[in-house]
């Protein structure tokens, strides 16, 4: 089965989902699942919810092996797939914000819905962002990388970091948006240099 | 509104914060008004959202990958059960006992079936298989109708949240079709899953003259009835998680509750979706509890160990108590109490800081995590005994009822003598007589067994150049160090005010030391000679100048209360005399008298 397999060739892992090998799916999953996820991130503040929408993109995905057809990659194809999973799941929420307090909620879904109706055009972008994020990751000077490393990937709060550097929680949000602001325009650049749009 | 304000103000809303309905809107109508700082502020969420997926990825990538292959395998046992199922009604129709073939069944009918079910064992019994295969049929649909929609377990987050709706039919397909690169139609909404056969109502008529058919044994039905108990399985196994295993899940513990909040207090959930925390709430593992200073929070764990967390302090629970280990909880900084339930021998419960981590089975514990000059774990034990180790150096010592230690890179791990939370040492000869939460100090050298002390002996070494002439005019080297002085002889006299320890000659400083925790405390501290005008006196705590050069007149002392200071090493040091100027008593003395050092702690 899976051994007999290679895990690394997407055509390969594909064809034996189709025939119904759950663990040659189950190599899909890990190679597209950081892909997916990032996505659905992008448009899901809600991290439990991201998880779940990776799960329903996949089992759909699953589900409707016998559709695709190989005309895209079949990264594309599932990006495809999570975009549709995120609008409605952006669309449900916004109808729910329309309590005095989630003034900026509400507004943040209807702007988020719109900017995920104009992604149909550009999926194969979108694919190629998370490997220019991770480039551009590298070229992080030395206290912005530690910055990024602790608060998105130690799990550390921005309370926690504000007291131990002896700031104020804002100051370590507006470091946090500066650097991010950083990271933008380098993926825009590299995104440019392939002819791709961030 | 300048651009630099909406980027705080959104910055804020991004790590968590909630903002004010004003400052939202405020957000929103800028934003609004602004397409392309909106677009830009937009790139950043987005960014923002993609790192954590990142970090989602590397932290429980495969736990996801695993938990999808179970849902995906349940879907496959359910096909086969269904396939089962029909299989066996194919092999086995109906007996002619069943009822006529009006596919509606009366109350009689179903009692007849019942009955017939539980006397199953009986010779040539068979007519508990239409419920069963109905029982069956029923679930294997509801299987799948629950998989189609999409419908979740609640998972640990979202146990106390009013359940959503469930979700509509699947996705429709995209408003526009890409066009510069055309893809294969995204699978929405999804056709009937090829790879799960719809499930055909079972048959519901039996034709009464069908002859009988070979009976299902006992060992069959257990295995059919086995497949249908594993059958009912969730469509969705939890979120992201690990799938735990047997025992995890038959140990599965009771929940975390909010006992009490005090104030300002918030759970974060994940990494930025951050709310207030409030009475009764349920505190999953891996969330975060920030108290703002002064304010509290008592939380109590399915096993009746309860925690109070501090002002200012940042917790979270770990890990959960399984069938192999003990629970852990994390304090990153700031103060927590608990009383811990006894807990298994080979499961205690954990208590990890930044810089050391405390191993305790049952007892009643407070921890301080603290920062400032360097990082430092203090454990204090009101009854029991606690491991607490070191990080640094893996160094470990027992702390046992009534002492406490600290935990700190570079110091002494070592356990000291419980601090109560309010002491007076009372300086003065050793025969006073002293009252409840006092201690006496008769000028000696620190011993660490009692616990404070001073440093260097009492009697110090000669001060050279210095002389003091005594009553009869002969004239006497100086020396540093302290001695023990009593001002009056009436019984009736108040010992606090009329005894002293006289330190600091010539000029020169003594310091008085006591290990205590790490914190905040108010001090109190009298100076004087009540008998005879001294001075000038000269105290610092801990940095802080308690008393300036003050000189007491007879019958009066120099009284300062409830001056605040901090101990941020362990220790609370006072420094006595070491007079700077040239103000000096009526007598030319310069010498410090010290009546009491009152000690009170800050809870909060």
């Amino acid at each position: 089965m899976l051994k007999e397999m290679n895990v690394d060739d997407p055509e390969e892992l594909l064809e034996q989902s189709r025939r119904g090998s759950t663990q040659a799916f189950a190599g899909i999953v890990r190679q597209y699942q950081s892909r997916v996820r990032a996505y659905l991130a992008r448009y899901v503040r809600d991290r439990d919810a991201v998880e779940d929408l990776a799960q329903d993109t996949f089992l759909l995905a699953y589900r409707s092996l016998a559709s695709y057809r190989g005309e895209s990659s079949l990264g594309v194809w599932l990006i495809g797939i999570a975009r549709n999973v995120a609008l409605m799941h952006v669309r449900d929420q916004a109808r729910r914000r329309v309590r005095e307090t989630e003034v900026l909620q509400a507004a943040l879904g209807r702007w988020l819905t719109d900017a995920i109706e104009k992604d149909a055009a550009r999926l194969t972008d979108r694919d190629q962002t998370l490997r220019a994020l991770e480039l551009c990751l590298q070229e992080l000077p030395e206290h912005s990388s530690a910055l990024v490393e602790n608060y998105y990937f130690k799990g550390r709060t921005a309370i926690e970091m504000a007291r131990e550097q002896g700031k104020k929680e804002s100051a370590i949000g507006m470091m946090l948006l500066r650097i991010r602001e950083i990271l933008g325009r380098c993926i825009r650049t590299r995104m440019a240099e392939t002819g791709a749009h961030a | 509104m300048t651009s630099e304000e909406i980027r705080d103000l959104w910055s804020r809303f991004l790590a968590g914060e909630e903002l004010s309905p004003e400052a939202q809107r405020t957000l929103v109508d800028a934003l609004d008004g602004d397409p392309e700082l909106r677009e830009s502020l937009l790139e950043n969420l987005q960014l923002d959202g993609v790192l954590h997926a990142m970090s989602a990825t590397r932290r429980h990538g495969e736990a996801f990958v695993r938990t999808l292959t179970d849902c995906l395998g349940a879907e496959h046992d359910a096909t086969r059960f269904i396939r089962k199922v029909e299989s066996r009604l194919n092999e086995n129709p109906p007996p002619p006992s069943a009822p006529p073939a009006t596919g509606r069944r009366n109350k009689s009918d179903t009692t007849r079936i019942f009955r017939r079910r539980s006397a199953a064992s009986a010779p040539g019994e068979t007519a508990w298989k239409p419920a069963l295969i109905a029982a069956a049929a029923f679930i294997a649909i509801l299987l799948l109708v629950m998989s189609s929609t999409g419908q979740k377990r609640p998972s640990p987050q979202t146990a106390r949240q009013v359940p959503t709706e469930p979700k509509g039919p699947p996705p429709p397909p995209p408003k526009s079709a890409p066009e510069e690169k055309p893809i294969s139609p995204p699978p929405v909404p999804p056709a009937p899953d090829p790879l799960i056969p719809q499930s055909k109502p079972a048959p519901r008529d039996v034709p009464p003259e069908t002859p009988p058919k070979p009976q299902m044994s006992e060992e069959e039905r257990r295995k059919l009835d086995e497949e249908l108990k594993k059958s009912i399985v969730p469509s969705r196994a939890p979120k992201s998680a690990p799938v735990p295993g047997p025992s995890v899940v038959a140990t599965a513990p009771a929940p975390t509750i909010v006992e009490r909040v005090d104030g300002n207090v918030y759970i974060t959930r994940g990494k930025s979706d951050k709310v207030r925390l409030n009475k009764d709430d349920v505190v999953p593992v891996g969330n975060t509890i920030d108290t703002y200073p002064s304010n509290t929070a008592r939380l109590r764990f399915g096993d009746g160990t309860w925690i109070e967390i501090g002002g200012g302090s940042s917790f979270r629970e770990i890990a959960a108590p399984t069938a192999t280990s003990g629970r852990k909880v994390f304090l990153a900084s700031g103060t927590l109490e608990s009383q811990i339930t006894k807990q298994p021998a080979d499961r205690p419960m954990i208590f990890a800081t930044p810089t050391g981590e405390a191993t305790i089975l049952g007892t009643t514990i407070r921890l301080t995590v603290t920062n400032d000059p360097k990082p430092a774990t203090t454990l204090e034990v009101k009854e029991g005994k606690v491991l607490l180790t070191r990080y640094a150096d893996r160094k470990a010592v027992e702390v046992i009822t009534d002492q406490f230690a600290v935990a700190a890179a570079g110091s002494d791990l070592v356990p000291q003598r419980w601090f109560d939370d309010e002491v007076l040492v009372k300086f003065g000869p050793s025969d006073v007589p002293l009252k409840k939460g006092w201690v006496l100090d008769s000028g000696e050298e620190f011993d660490p067994k009692r616990g404070y002390g001073w440093k260097g002996p009492r009697e110090g070494e000669l001060v050279p150049g210095l002389t003091w002439r005594d009553g009869q005019g002969k004239i006497w080297p100086k020396r540093a160090g302290r001695f023990a002085a009593r001002r009056t002889t009436d019984p009736a006299a108040d010992p606090l005010r009329t005894t002293d320890i006289v330190a600091g000659w010539a000029n020169q400083s003594e310091t008085w030391r006591m290990p205590i925790p790490n914190g905040r405390y108010l001090i109190s501290v009298c100076c004087g000679d009540v008998s005879y005008e001294q001075g000038p006196h000269h105290v610092w705590v801990e940095g802080v100048q308690i008393i300036d050069q003050k000189i007491n007149k007879a019958g009066l002392l120099v009284e300062v209360l409830n001056v605040p200071v901090e101990v941020k090493d362990g220790e609370l040091n006072m420094v006595v005399g070491g007079n700077p100027g040239p103000k000096k008593s009526a007598d030319g003395s310069t010498d410090t008298c010290i009546n009491y050092l009152l000690i009170k702690r800050v809870r909060k």
